[in-house]
């Protein structure tokens, strides 16, 4: 531990952890998927492949699930975004400073349980409604938690990730001295809006890139919070992927290694354009 | 000779950073390097100091080839253009370091620190913070941590480039009156013109990887890549 | 005018991070919550005592859970910790840092169904070394990544400096790095800390419900729509990171998913 450990020796630990179960896992979802293991397998087939993308189970689960991650990051950048840009100095210190921790102790799975309570048609808000008259009985509250608008899982994640674009922004907005450059805009006759759209917004979107794509990828693999607050049909990728390896069908066996393939050579491009994006290396 | 540095070569990658370097040193003198950014000064230090290796050539300190010995067996001192006080020690514990790491009996350590405290006008200082002293200070700090070891070679990676002018001036005064009290034998290089007259006993220039050493102060001013003509000629233009 | 605004919209804030956790502590309290009641009927501290009590499932989890994150966490900082130096010096520093990204931004339940045969074949389905092997194959790699940003020039200077003083590399590692490191160390050890404590899709499947987490019985309980139980579970959960921010905010700064 003293001495820096002996190259071949690092070398072979780093890939016995990151590089070897990796290529093992992703070796035998492909082998798996091409029917090459497996309790069922014939020898190299096709087969499981033409089947997955005969049906539109796999194209909708992707859109789906790039959608959810989407939909649920905008949200959360434009939250952060205004947050910061209102109150730029609210997070660093005082009581907002340790509030917008709070999101962080949660897991998904608590989270995904929360909004639950929160949002079904017998939770808070439903309560609440009916407290204040707007509704009468539970049926008269729309449904927000495993329903077609996919409200739950997105404020789900939207808490979820709250915290860490709000304490983004913060930091970037004093490491890339955002007030100076506003006050130089200003000096040069912007307005307040052109000073915004104009300089705060571009510069604070281009140096947290790096930072939504990586997240991006984190949201596509999300498993805890639609498994909880989706519905059946269409699933995301992980959902998919675990149902169709932990049921019974053996046939569907390797349907379910082609769509986690499918998915590690997404994230596997996502993450290639994240590190092109940063210009130097990429810290988190 | 006390430093004989001989056919030193580096490269790297396919950039040839040093090529063939030779120059010796006389016993508590001071050779300054004069040479612009990314010539190889600081590489050359490094190769001599030991944390760098060399492709070829031959250090001699005090008749004993040091290239094969590691940077701790060397006792040459490799002073940063950082003074990089330890962060985590205040300025005592920080200029006691070396002593403390061989051993030293603690109140043997106590008198050396204050006397080098005195000789580097940092009394009272010993309590404080690296973050609490000035650039100044700091490098001050540095060089006590040094000179305390007494090692027979001090090598000084431009230690005042990031001072302020009258710091600067300051320091290069209590450089020369500690490197006569303590008879110093050191490499200052240096991308400053003046500095390097002012500091070295003798100077060479460094450009490209090459180093060429000058007999004496006349022939180096006489140079014409020196850069000391263009400089006479400005002022006497004025 | 434009005050009330802003002061509106600051105390939105305040409670979409607050209320949660007021929630979930409020509904661990409660017993009968029939609609369209705003507020439980019943509040008991009968849930925490029964559950907490000696030989329970939950704090036998509970146990569990905080071993393996504990082990998880040390190995994870520690090896990252050397593993990271190996790369931030190395000349394909930044091919290696890609290759560490990936495991680390794929989903942890797709690499476990992927690797879910070599844990088979090893014999390392549903016990407890099967499970802080997985959660350490996702902890390391975030680990070595938090690290990188601490081995720069700097540090690398400093400790040539300790060499060029007669330090030897033990002495360079204990005075000087190990002191540096301090902070990341920490933090890091409690990133990963949170990192196992939180998961669940890749527990599941190498655990083989074998193995109950705190995040397992949760979703037993969420399935079994006892909401009070699942209340306090989740509220175990919470309770060391919340903890942890207590004491200092810069513990948990990361989470995945």
């Amino acid at each position: 531990m003293f001495k820096p450990l002996n190259k071949t020796l690092n070398f072979s630990i780093l890939m016995l952890f990151t590089l070897l179960p990796l290529l093992a896992g992703l070796g035998y979802a492909i082998a798996y998927s091409f029917g090459l293991v497996g309790v069922l397998n014939k020898g190299f087939t096709l087969e499981n492949w033409k089947i997955l993308f005969s049906t539109s189970e796999v194209y909708i689960s992707v859109l789906y699930t790039s959608w959810l991650a989407f939909a649920s990051l905008s949200i959360c950048i434009f939250i952060s975004l205004a947050v910061v840009l209102a109150f730029p100095k609210k997070f660093k210190s005082g009581i907002f400073s340790y509030l917008v921790y709070m999101p962080l102790a949660f897991p998904s799975i608590v989270a995904a349980f929360f909004f639950f309570q929160f949002l079904s048609n017998a939770g808070i808000l439903a309560r609440l409604c009916h407290q204040l008259g707007i509704i009468n009985q539970i049926s008269d509250f729309p449904n927000l938690v495993n329903d077609s608008y996919h409200i739950g899982i997105i404020s789900t994640q939207t808490f979820l990730s709250l915290p860490f674009f709000i304490l983004l922004y913060a930091s970037l907005y004093q490491a890339e001295k955002l007030e100076d450059y506003q006050k130089l805009a200003y000096a040069l006759g912007a307005s307040k809006k052109q000073t915004i759209f104009k300089i705060s917004i571009p510069i604070l979107l281009k140096r947290s890139l790096p930072s939504i794509i990586i997240y991006f990828i984190f949201k596509l693999g999300s498993y805890e919070v639609p498994l909880l607050l989706g519905k059946s049909s269409p699933e995301t990728i992980s959902v998919l992927a675990v149902r169709k390896l932990q049921k019974f069908n053996l046939l569907d066996i390797p349907q379910g290694y082609a769509i986690a393939v499918i998915y590690a050579f997404l994230v596997l491009l996502l993450l290639f354009i994240a590190f092109k994006k940063s210009k130097h290396q990429y810290e988190v | 000779m006390f430093l004989e540095v001989k056919n030193i070569s580096k490269k790297f990658k396919s950039q040839q950073v040093l090529k063939e370097i030779c120059f010796d040193v006389d016993a508590h003198q001071t050779l300054s390097v004069l040479g612009k950014s990314g010539c190889g000064k600081s590489t050359l230090l490094k190769i001599i100091a030991g944390i760098e290796t060399a492709d070829g050539g031959m250090v001699n300190l005090q008749g004993q080839n040091v290239l094969a010995l590691p940077a701790q067996e060397r006792k040459i001192v490799y002073l940063f253009q950082e003074a990089l006080l330890f962060p985590n020690m205040n300025v005592f514990e920080n200029i006691a370091f070396g002593l403390k790491i061989r051993n030293t009996e603690k109140h043997i350590i106590k008198t050396k620190v204050k006397d080098m405290l005195s000789q580097l006008e940092l009394d009272g200082f010993d309590k404080k913070m690296p973050h609490e002293l000035s650039g100044g200070q700091k490098q001050r700090v540095a060089f006590g941590r040094a000179l305390i070891l007494n090692p027979p070679l001090i090598l000084l990676d431009e230690p005042f480039s990031s001072l302020d002018v009258e710091t600067r001036s300051n320091m290069q005064q209590l450089y020369k009156k500690i490197a006569k009290e303590y008879q110093i034998t050191a490499l200052f290089v240096t991308h400053d013109l003046k500095e390097a007259l002012l500091m070295g006993d003798k100077i060479c220039y460094m450009e490209n990887g090459v180093l060429e050493v000058y007999k004496d102060k006349q022939s180096f001013i006489r140079s014409e890549k020196t850069g000391v003509q263009n400089e006479i000629n400005f002022w006497n233009n004025l | 005018m434009k005050y009330s605004i802003k002061y509106f919209i600051l105390l939105m804030l305040a409670l979409v991070f607050t209320l949660p956790i007021a929630i979930l502590f409020l509904l661990s309290f409660s017993q009968k919550w029939v609609f369209p009641k705003l507020l439980p009927e019943k509040l008991t501290l009968e849930n925490w005592t029964v559950i907490l009590g000696d030989g329970h499932v939950i704090s036998n989890s509970f146990v569990i859970s905080l071993s393996i994150a504990l082990f998880v966490a040390g190995s994870a900082t520690i090896l990252g910790f050397v593993l990271s130096r190996y790369i931030a010096y190395h000349p394909k520093r930044r091919l290696l840092t890609f290759l560490t990204y990936f495991p680390f931004a794929l989903s942890p339940v797709i690499f476990a169904i992927c690797l879910k045969y070599y844990f088979i074949k090893l014999g390392l389905i549903g016990n407890l070394y099967g499970i802080v092997l997985a959660q350490l194959i996702i902890a390391l790699p975030y680990s070595i990544i938090f690290f990188l940003s601490f081995w720069n020039q700097k540090v690398l200077d400093y400790q040539n400096l300790v060499y060029t003083l007669g330090g030897k590399q033990k002495q360079a590692f204990l005075y000087i790095t190990l002191p540096l490191a301090k902070s990341f160390l920490v933090i890091c050890f409690f990133q990963c800390f949170l990192i196992s404590w939180f998961e669940y899709g890749l527990t599941s499947i190498i655990g083989y419900g074998k193995i109950s987490t705190l995040t397992i019985h949760v979703f037993q309980f969420i399935n079994e729509a006892n909401i009070f139980y699942a209340a306090l579970s989740c509220c175990l959960l919470i309770l060391p990171p919340v903890i942890l921010l207590w004491f200092n905010k810069r513990f948990i700064i990361q989470q995945k998913g």
